[in-house]
């Protein structure tokens, strides 16, 4: 680089000249947003400058405003806390098919589906997400079955993490009986598209396979429509509520008994 | 043409200087807006909640949800938005009284506003979103979820009943339902 | 000689055939929102079009135009090959190849998380590797245009680089910078949780890393744009650009204050305090300043121009300019959305005034009247001007071209100036079906019913625009010789530039200052305060 000497140095007092320039808005920007308007705002807050200054930056929670401590009593003791996502990752297929052998297949038959449609859900390639929290809610009571609760009283979670690694790891079996009746358009637009007017979500949204939708919500397709029926009816009229915040209560209590009938058939319909 | 190089860089000059004015007076427009008239943003102080066990312990169980005048007089309404709907769907506010509305979530994010007011937050799972706000008018205006939260996103949608003073009774926890009326 | 001709091509023409698809899906998503039945509705048709739509526009059609107009820029501008041209193919290999793993698995709606991504939803780890290639194949376009800038300078001591490419650089050094964000959010969280490896995310900080990206992502659109209203369009008036100086300066201020800026995306987000809120709004407004000056220079340029074809009085150049030509043409139109979309963009960047707007459709109508308007329709003049150089041919008909041109910028109005409307009255973002029933919003339906005649007329613009481009390829041969390509020079050339407005290592410097001063606490926060992690919500397979 062989340049004049003149050049060089309008190019360093134009440096010169900008950097000044720039650090003057920052420090300014900075100096008003940090020390300027906190401690202005002092007066409406009713805090101290320093505590104000720490909140512009972010530092210093105020304790959250009291609040109620309405006695508790959780829909479902199922949280996905670090605690149970680690005893589902260690869930061990080959121990739980062997416990499947000895306590479930007889209802549950060896591959997951049912010895009685009417009454007892497929379970086959569920998550276990889904049949984890259920077993969970029906063992402590917060999804009582006179059948299922007694059954498994004595189980422990790891246990539970076990029997759901190896019903998750069989296929979704097609386990749709010979229909009924034919799934209707109307069941069709209501799981896959919902009723905005009712604000009823599509059902596909929480129960497709692709879904999204909450961890514990189970895939409906090929599932028997009795049970589906049942449950949904069960969940509207508040019998089974283990639904955390009520989202299937809420959903339920807005279909019509058609409708459920429908959205029974739909998903045990092959897809 | 009339245009020579000094009256150029002049013409650029003083534009550059008008332009920079117009720029500062909108921010002391906003920041004037921010300061004296509580203009803000919403959350302004930052505080956490563990997601996964929102619904076990704590503010935002089920029971305490929805709308509470506090022992201090001080109306909060408690909301959580989880997939896909509101819990609860409705909530029952009164006029010209100071509201503060604190959200959770314990699933994915969300977010809410409250149709023809500024109510209007993001909620994130893991922090507590809180605005304060006053209704002017009375009658029923729809809480939408304004962000992508799954595909039910479209009918997630939530009410609130705007209600005269006198026709705002809290029961003796000093809770206010949509149910009650 | 330009020797890039076939990679610039290549890219171009990616980029429009993904916006040719892309435009039709909006058009059925407006359809679908609409209160006329559409075809195929379903929420998760919905949403993947959604998905597919703004990652094709945002991404493709954006990435590789720029890739393959400063391909063209570097030849034309500097008057020299391309350096490292298999460098280019390899990049733009790389982006085809990220482009089709990202259609298919939204296709196949296994990413249906929007071109935003939202987590702790999460879609296939294809998805966003996808996308990273695309990203990394758009940095080998930043390397060889940096080499390319470099190499001229060290050819031509002490000239000044033509403006066209110091913009084009300025470009890939803002892209560089604004791509750390997500590349950082992508590759650190999103990622490794697609892939499993981790069950939860902080979605805070995915959100503050978005934000990095975010806002200087429209700046990256909006360069060319700007490079054509500086050094395109005074040339078709049959003028002179104003000023060089101020040229350079503009895109300079881009850079500082197009970064620092992305938290104003978190106005109503609960995980940052007030006060960095407050600090990049501030930046915000700053950044209207370059936009301004803009304004300036380029009516300036026009005005000479005016002048020189013998337009009298305050307002008689107007008159005077060759509205006929496409690039004059598509300038005005561009200016005046300009107006509308900058004002729009006034109101969310004004930190109460956000509240009313944050997440309506007034956001949304807002940037496809910036992005979709003012930007894409340089894009389309840029092409006009380019393609006789790119195919030796001339065009057919400039009347096609204005009609198209036009068809653009009134049917973007009548798609947004409604937009606008409802979203102000609250109509809420990301929706696939509203219920019109409801008293609320039941006055909503022939304001959306417009709204879609807008999308329609753009369709047709957009049909019309591609039919354009397709008869340069299918005219045998060149019927006049086309003159090389010439970009506008200052009205006073001469004055010797400060070595620091040709080059970018002082400018680098403060992006870097500001960038930590900006960002550096609202990411450590999530250090330390350590946030509850939510756990990934999978949109790819049963949880």
């Amino acid at each position: 680089m062989e340049r004049p000497k003149p050049d060089e140095t309008a190019d360093r007092a134009f440096t010169v000249k900008v950097t000044a320039g720039v650090i003057a808005i920052a420090v300014a920007i900075w100096a008003v947003t940090f020390l300027v308007l906190p401690v202005i705002d002092v007066r409406n807050a009713g805090i101290d400058s320093w505590t104000a200054i720490c909140r512009a930056i972010g530092i210093g929670s105020p304790s959250p405003p009291s609040s109620p401590s309405a006695p508790t009593v959780p829909v479902s003791k199922v949280a996905w806390t670090d605690l149970t996502m680690d005893l589902l990752a260690a869930g061990d297929s080959t121990r739980g098919e062997a416990m499947a052998q000895e306590t479930c297949q007889a209802c549950h038959i060896p591959n997951g589906l049912t010895a009685d449609p009417e009454t007892i859900p497929s379970i086959t390639g569920l998550s276990p997400r889904a049949l984890f929290k259920q077993l969970r809610d029906m063992r402590d009571g917060q999804r009582p079955s006179d059948v299922m609760s007694p059954m498994i009283a004595d189980m422990t979670d790891r246990q539970f993490a076990d029997v759901v690694a190896y019903y998750g790891s069989l296929p979704m079996r097609n386990s749709h009986l010979r229909n009924l009746k034919e799934p209707t358009a109307a069941a069709m637009t209501l799981a896959t598209k919902g009723d905005t007017a009712r604000a009823l979500p599509a059902c596909d949204s929480c129960h497709a396979a692709t879904a999204g939708g909450p961890l514990e919500a189970p895939t409906l397709t090929g599932q028997y429509p009795v049970y589906v029926a049942a449950q949904l009816k069960a969940y509207a009229g508040a019998s089974r509520n283990n639904d955390i915040y009520g989202r299937m209560r809420g959903v339920a209590q807005k279909l019509t008994d058609s409708e459920i009938a429908d959205l029974a058939a739909y998903y045990n319909a092959p897809q | 043409m009339a245009v020579d190089e000094i009256s150029t860089v002049r013409s650029e000059r003083i534009w550059t200087y008008a332009m920079v004015a117009v720029a500062a007076v909108m921010l002391v427009a906003i920041v004037h807006a921010g300061i004296a008239q509580h203009f803000g943003t919403p959350s302004n102080s930052i505080e956490t909640v563990d997601p996964n066990t929102l619904h076990l312990a704590g503010e935002f169980v089920s029971e305490n949800l929805g709308t509470r005048v506090g022992l201090d007089g001080k109306i909060t309404t408690r909301v959580v938005t989880t997939q896909f709907a509101f819990a609860p769907d409705c909530v029952v506010v009164p006029q010209h009284m100071q509201v503060t509305l604190r959200a959770a979530s314990p699933d994915v994010l969300h977010g809410l506003m409250i149709m023809g007011t500024n109510v209007n937050t993001m909620v994130v799972p893991g922090y507590v979103s809180q605005v304060h706000t006053v209704f002017d008018k009375t009658g029923e205006m729809l809480m939408p979820c304004h962000e992508f939260c799954g595909l039910g996103h479209s009918q997630m949608v939530a009410r609130v009943r705007v209600v005269p003073l006198e026709d705002f009774q809290p029961d003796e926890q000093g809770r206010v339902s949509c149910a009650d009326r | 000689m330009p020797t890039a001709n076939r990679l610039v091509l290549a890219h171009i023409w990616t980029a429009f055939a993904a916006f040719g698809v892309a435009i039709v899906l909006g058009l059925w998503q407006m359809w679908v929102r609409s209160p006329l039945a559409a075809p195929l509705s379903s929420a998760e048709n919905y949403f993947i079009s959604v998905t597919a739509h703004g990652s094709a526009m945002a991404y493709v059609l954006t990435t590789f135009f720029i890739m393959g107009f400063g391909y063209f820029v570097a030849e034309s501008a500097l008057k020299t090959p391309l350096p490292y041209r298999g460098l280019g193919w390899f990049g733009f290999i790389l982006g085809i190849l990220g482009t089709v793993l990202v259609v298919a698995t939204v296709l196949t709606g296994k990413a249906t998380v929007m071109f935003t991504f939202y987590p702790p939803l999460t879609a296939t780890p294809w998805f966003y590797l996808g996308l990273v290639m695309v990203v990394v194949g758009s940095w080998v376009w930043c390397a060889l245009m940096l080499v390319a800038m470099a190499r001229w300078k060290k050819t031509h001591p002490g000239q000044a680089v033509p403006l066209a490419m110091y913009a084009t650089t300025a470009n890939a050094v803002l892209w560089l910078w604004t791509t750390i964000g997500v590349a950082a959010e992508l590759l650190l969280v999103v990622i490794p949780a697609a892939f499993g490896w981790t069950r939860a995310v902080d979605v805070g900080l995915t959100r503050t890393l978005f934000s990095w990206t975010l806002h200087a992502i429209v700046y990256f659109w909006l360069i060319p744009a700007y490079i054509a209203f500086y050094t395109m369009a005074p040339q078709a008036a049959g003028g002179r650009l104003f000023s060089d100086t101020m040229a350079r300066i503009s895109f300079i201020l881009f850079l500082l204050c197009g970064l620092p800026v992305g938290l104003h995306h978190l106005f109503m987000d609960p995980e940052h305090s007030s006060g960095f809120k407050m600090v990049q709004m501030m930046l915000t407004v700053l950044v209207a300043v370059p936009t301004l000056l803009t304004v300036f220079t380029v009516t300036a340029s026009l005005e000479t121009a005016g002048r020189l074809n013998g337009g009298r009085g305050l307002l008689g150049w107007v008159a005077a300019l060759p509205w006929k030509r496409p690039m004059v043409l598509a300038t005005g139109l561009s200016f005046f959305m300009l107006w509308f979309g900058g004002f729009g963009g006034l109101i969310n960047m004004s930190y109460g005034m956000n509240a009313m707007v944050h997440n309506t459709s007034w956001v949304t109508a807002h940037f496809h009247m910036i992005f979709g308007g003012s930007v894409v329709i340089m894009y389309f003049a840029i092409a006009y001007e380019i393609w006789p150089q790119l195919t030796g041919r001339s065009p057919t008909s400039l009347a096609l071209q204005r009609a198209q041109l036009w068809l653009w910028a009134v049917g973007m109005m009548v798609l947004s100036l409604p937009w606008h409307w409802l979203g102000l009255q609250g109509q809420w973002r990301r929706v696939a079906h509203f219920d019109y029933s409801d008293p609320a919003i039941a006055w909503w339906a022939p304001w959306m019913i417009a709204s879609l005649i807008g999308g329609a007329m753009l369709v047709v613009s957009a049909a019309m625009f591609i039919g354009n481009l397709i008869t340069f390829h299918l005219k045998l041969q060149a019927a006049p010789p086309v003159r090389p390509m010439h970009y506008a020079v200052a009205l006073h050339p001469g004055a010797r530039l400060p070595s620091a407005l040709n080059g970018f290592t002082l400018w680098n410097v403060f992006v870097l200052i500001l960038m930590a001063a900006a960002y550096t606490y609202p990411i450590v926060q999530s250090f330390i305060i350590n946030p509850p992690h939510a756990v990934v919500h999978r949109v790819d397979r049963a949880q």
